[in-house]
């Protein structure tokens, strides 16, 4: 790039890290347009603008419009002759976080495994540089996926290899440190982990001073770290510590600060230290929104968490008016998941959205008597989300049975025809090795299929569909006297909980009904049944008193329910 | 002038004035000034020195102005082999704050480097014509 372009890029990038996403945007813009018209829209330089401009868009949650600039950035990297593999892999890396953002797991899989494989044995500094961070990056998606026997190797070959390339103070040796202090910590391993993350925080020091973003960052891993080993005491000193630190490299505005405030909150409202708690975290919601879109990841979460303190505090209107905000936000981004992913991973992010929904149910069932309104919510926010499991499930299908889209026919045929194989390899008794690649090789062809085909349905525009939902509309339907009665199961939150005195958060699991009545005076009421491992019981008990089989408990009359409370 | 003023102020404040008269069409007044503000900045400014390159271009702007024209175009030859060194050593600084984690200055360091590089390929397209971008 020329000198302008050049100097608008790094400018950029400085930006992005800066979280003053206007001003990369701007400035990229502009190295975008230089690039294309001093070297033309297949080249190299063109491509790492395309690159920053996909990161720019994942840092503000909009890993979908990522997805494209990567595919057309990889495009353009895989058709030039002599281009370092160190860049091609750090664009695969960036793929492999976007598509992991959006729950395309086995896809960020396949880029990070790709980027490693071009890297491993390099002898060059920037490779090997390039080499440790996707190690990093794969061992962080197996922890997101629940892998994590896999992380744990990764993290000790990336701190070997930048031990062996980097003087021992240097700030990678740090970061490397620091991952897998981190892993140690959340694996029952405090003593070790707690050593390496000291270790590693030194070393920062040690490097790149106290004024340095990268050891207020460090510090805000330990602090982070602290909180999960539920060291309150030592998690809040850090997290005030690292605030303080991260103010001297970035403006009071930049998320980073907000995301700092945000775990101080954490530790705060563990504590039991609400009012401290809301206020950090409105000066972080009030951030993020100026610098984030309202969907974003990080925003969402620190308004959640502010709803939570809210509750909290018994200020249950502003707590409500936050809780429907961050339901309709999640909503939001999971009509984009839903379009994007195949069926297992829709539904492994419908899963994620359960201790949210948990939540919400122990607001409405807690605060019933006082706010009607709050039980009608809840009513839809229920429908909607066993509308959500469902379509993530069948909409495709309907659609296509439906004619709409009779040219998916075939790539439907084919779906099923592999789902009737998948079924019959699973029941079948064997199970050798051969068997058990057909079925990896049959579970990742249909993985794709389904993608392709969300990709290629415009009716699956769940998020329309779903908004039009309405009680009152499914209460004019029932005739007579007739009630619709939808059953819950949730794990209640204690939003008062004192973290810190071993008060519980949450659990245990109780159910709770819903009852929505029609004819001329249509209502919703909510009535909490109770504990789940009771009820559970007492309705085996009555089965066997039935069926005439042995009880569990041995008393085949104990099968009252325990006794409900309607309001 | 003060006798207390730091050499860097005069010379900021000497270049304010030049661009004054340019805009005012004093050009003999502009072409005196600009001429001491280059030569002192040539004399008492480091190399990479951001005010040695903005004397040197107002200098050939003046000239440009007052119709010598050869001198003027030495005179943005000289501007143009200032900036370039100036915004090596602004990018060079860049880096340096990067590495070390000085996230802020690096950002000011960077903005900084696209002014220079703008007046660079300002420069190149006055002296050289359209299409030079270095």
């Amino acid at each position: 790039m020329g000198e302008v372009g050049q100097a608008l890029f790094e400018e950029a990038k400085l930006a992005l890290r800066l979280g003053q996403y206007r001003e990369a945007k701007t400035a990229l813009d502009e190295a975008g347009r230089i690039a294309r018209e001093e070297f033309g829209p297949r080249h190299i330089n063109y491509a790492s603008v395309l690159q920053m401009q996909a990161k720019l868009e994942r840092e503000q949650g909009r890993p979908l419009i990522a997805l494209p600039l990567l595919q057309e950035a990889i495009d353009i990297l895989r058709n030039s002759p002599g281009c370092p593999d160190f860049i091609l892999a750090g664009v695969l890396n960036n793929f492999g976080f976007a598509n992991q953002a959006v729950g395309m797991y086995r896809e960020a899989e396949k880029q990070f495994r790709e980027a490693k494989e071009l890297l491993k044995g390099s002898a060059a500094l920037q490779s090997q540089q390039c080499y440790t961070a996707t190690l990093a990056n794969l061992a962080e998606l197996y922890n997101e996926v629940g892998q994590d026997e896999r992380a744990e190797p990764l993290l000790r070959e990336a701190l070997d290899v930048d031990q062996s390339i980097y003087a021992p103070d240097h700030p990678e040796v740090g970061t490397s440190m620091h991952n897998l202090g981190l892993y140690l910590v959340r694996h029952d391993r405090q003593e070790e982990g707690f050593r390496l993350l000291n270790q590693a925080s030194k070393v920062v020091e040690k490097s790149l001073g106290q004024q340095s973003w990268q050891y207020a960052e460090n510090l805000s891993i330990v602090a982070r770290s602290l909180r999960e080993a539920r060291r309150y005491v030592e998690a809040e000193t850090y997290c005030v510590f690292a605030l303080e630190t991260l103010r001297k490299s970035r403006p009071e505005n930049s998320p980073d600060i907000a995301g700092m405030l945000t775990d101080l909150a954490l530790v705060y409202a563990c504590r039991g230290k609400f009012d401290q708690a809301e206020g950090a975290l409105r000066k972080a919601v009030g951030i993020f929104e100026g610098t984030l879109p309202h969907h974003h990841k990080d925003a969402i979460e620190a308004r959640f968490s502010l709803f939570a303190v809210l509750a909290a505090r018994q200020k249950k209107d502003a707590a409500f008016d936050v809780l429907k905000d961050v339901i309709a936000s999640k909503s939001e981004v999971m009509d984009g998941i839903l379009r994007l992913g195949s069926e297992k991973e829709r539904l492994v992010y419908v899963a994620g959205l359960q201790w949210h929904v948990d939540a919400a149910l122990s607001f409405a069932v807690q605060n019933r008597a006082s706010n009607p309104a709050l039980v009608e919510w809840a009513f839809e926010l229920i429908l909607k989300r066993r509308g959500l499991a469902a379509e993530a499930l069948s909409t495709q299908r309907d659609v296509v049975r439906g004619g709409a889209n009779a040219e998916l026919k075939d790539k439907l045929d084919r779906l099923n025809s592999l789902k009737l194989g998948i079924a019959r390899q699973m029941l079948s008794p064997s199970g050798n090795a051969d068997q058990r690649r057909r079925l990896e090789t049959s579970q990742s062809e249909k993985a794709n299929l389904e993608r392709e085909l969300a990709e290629s349905i415009p009716e699956i525009g769940l998020q329309r569909k779903l908004q039009e939902l309405d009680w009152t509309k499914i209460a004019a339907e029932l005739a007579g006297p007739a009630a619709l009665i939808e059953f819950v199961l949730y794990s209640e939150w204690h939003f008062s909980a004192i973290v810190a005195r071993k008060e519980k958060l949450k659990g245990p699991e109780r159910y709770a009904v819903f009852v929505l009545r029609g004819s001329e005076a249509p209502s919703v009421q909510l009535i909490d049944l109770g504990e789940v491992a009771a009820i559970d019981k007492t309705i085996m008990d009555f089965r066997a008193c039935l069926t005439g089989g042995e009880t569990r408990s041995g008393n085949a009359t104990r099968f009252a329910f325990p006794s409900l409370t309607v309001c | 002038m003060e006798a207390s003023e730091p050499i860097e102020q005069q010379i900021a404040r000497m270049n304010q004035q030049v661009a004054a008269y340019q805009r005012a069409g004093n050009i003999k007044e502009g072409v005196a000034l600009a001429d001491e503000a280059f030569f002192t900045a040539v004399r008492e400014l480091p190399e990479a020195h951001f005010l040695r390159a903005q004397s040197a271009r107002n200098r050939g702007i003046m000239q440009q102005m007052s119709g010598n024209i050869a001198e003027a175009a030495k005179t943005f030859v000289v501007a143009l082999d200032f900036y370039k060194k100036t915004l090596d050593a602004c990018a060079q600084r860049r880096r340096e704050l990067e590495s070390s984690g000085k996230l802020q200055e690096a950002m000011e360091a960077a903005k900084e480097q696209t002014t220079l590089a703008r007046a660079i390929e300002q420069l190149q397209h006055v002296l050289f014509g359209g299409g030079a971008h270095g």
